[in-house]
């Protein structure tokens, strides 16, 4: 990733608090949740069968509410902490982010004139939160990406670390996943910072073209600049996963992270329509997210839920309520299965807001997989 | 693999609205916000001095010592007292004012 400003002591002081905060949270407040509801239920009576019976008897609880409070302060604090540590730096690296590399390996190709949907822009006025408390969402600061590296990182415990600092193995193990046979041509739906899109780079080392693309010009300008940096060779564009443009059968290997979870149902389904006609016959398609509620207990999809109020997550609930293999099924795919990444990495990395109690849960990440028919 | 979805959960599906508070009064999520944020320059100053007397010993000033020391001295311990009682009152003014 191009390099950000150092902080200042002050700052670096700052980001650490922030840090120690979201630990303390998870490891005593969330843990003492999740202790408390264990004694509240093993008193004989019969065992909460919904998440909103689970609800029930955590959400009036005193120490749910000042963790979630918390939480999501903490948030909002993230976000403004990274964005101070970037000013009177704005000029170079507006700088850094217009100069594009010299012989690039791969490319970045820009659309202005791309339209934007609404739920994506216009969320104040539809009342909703930015996407994960981002001020002006990923798309209205073009100092996006640099926010996100620094913030985004602070929100996995990792701020010296960044937030594309590492490529994370959960990502290479789910690149990987895909069963073996022809992947030549890759595609990356909603790739913002380009994570996934460079582990599929590094996993597909053979791939002719890794295509990552988004809505979001200013992610793709940062997704480029930083897998220029590593030498990795991959296009990023700007384009709309539910019209992407691109000729049937484009693909062999169609991929998404955490992009699911961000998208009203219909769109999901627009999606979905344009994946399996971009897809060549027999190719394959994988999604990487946040499993169902209805594979958690329920005490858990509870604390999952926090996400879409307290988040920003204006769609998170529609979609975990959802059955998503019915989506992939209704739109021609076959061969459809989900279950839990089965890759062994600290919890905290990535997880949703209220669950990351410290020990490692396979239900952390949940894997949709399917093919398009060989005829 | 996963069974089929729990249709309870359908209840939660309820679109999120902006301004999101977790305390029935949102005052007191703000005033979580002010506490969280005074942590953070209390951690700041903390770290600040801690670096400050670091940096003063490695120039061969003991400051810890003399820190001690001053702390024992009992006419700048009264001192400290009234400066320590006008900052409770400018400080707790909110909550004694009527």
């Amino acid at each position: 990733m191009p390099a950000l400003p150092a902080p200042t002591q002050e700052q670096a002081a700052h980001f650490d608090y922030l840090e120690g905060l979201r630990g303390y949270n998870y490891t005593v407040h969330v843990k003492g949740i999740l202790d408390a509801y264990e004694r509240e239920t093993a008193t004989g009576r019969p065992e909460p069968a919904t998440m909103d019976e689970a609800g029930a008897i955590i959400a009036p609880s005193h120490l749910y509410r000042f963790a979630a409070a918390t939480q999501h302060q903490a948030q909002k604090m993230g976000w403004a902490a990274a964005r101070r540590s970037l000013e009177g730096h704005t000029n170079r690296l507006a700088e850094v982010l217009e100069r594009m590399p010299v012989e690039p390996r791969g490319r970045l190709v820009l659309d202005p004139a791309l339209e934007l949907p609404g739920y994506y822009t216009e969320r104040d006025s539809e009342g909703l939160d930015d996407i994960h408390l981002v001020p002006g969402g990923y798309w209205g600061d073009p100092l996006v990406g640099p926010v996100y590296e620094r913030g985004g990182a602070l929100y996995r415990m990792a701020w010296r670390t960044g937030y594309t600092g590492s490529p994370p193995g959960a990502l290479v193990a789910f690149a990987e996943g895909a069963p073996p046979g022809d992947c030549r041509r890759i595609l990356d739906l909603g790739c913002s910072f380009g994570g996934l899109t460079m582990a599929l780079r590094q996993a597909y080392p053979e791939a002719t073209e890794v295509v990552g693309i988004d809505i979001s010009g200013a992610a793709l300008r940062w997704a480029h600049l930083t897998a220029e940096e590593r030498g990795l060779a991959i296009a990023f564009e700007q384009r709309d996963a539910t019209a992407t443009g691109y000729p049937d059968g484009s693909f062999d290997l169609i991929a998404g992270f955490l992009l699911l979870h961000e998208l009203r149902a219909e769109t999901l389904d627009a999606v979905m329509a344009e994946a399996y006609r971009l897809l060549r016959p027999g190719g394959h398609i994988r999604f990487l997210d946040m499993p169902p509620y209805a594979e958690l207990p329920p005490e858990r999809a509870f604390l999952q839920s926090f996400d879409c109020e307290g988040n920003g997550e204006a769609f998170w609930n529609e979609f975990l309520s959802r059955d998503f293999k019915a989506v992939l099924r209704d739109s021609g795919f076959v061969n459809v299965g989900d279950g839990p990444l089965d890759y062994d990495e600290p919890s905290y990395w990535g997880t949703a807001a209220l669950l990351r109690t410290g020990e490692f849960r396979l239900e952390n990440r949940w894997v949709n997989a399917a093919d398009k028919p060989a005829v | 693999m996963s069974s089929p979805p729990d249709p309870s959960a359908e209840v939660a599906a309820d679109p999120p609205t902006r301004g999101y508070h977790a305390f029935e009064d949102p005052v007191h999520d703000r005033l979580l916000g002010v506490i969280l944020a005074l942590g953070a320059e209390v951690w700041n100053l903390r770290e600040r001095l801690g670096l400050l007397e670091s940096a003063l010993a490695r120039q061969g000033v003991d400051v810890s010592a003399l820190i001690e020391e001053l702390a024992l001295d009992p006419e700048r311990a009264a001192s400290m007292t009234a400066d320590r009682d006008a900052f409770l009152a400018r400080f707790l003014r909110a909550i004694s004012a009527d």
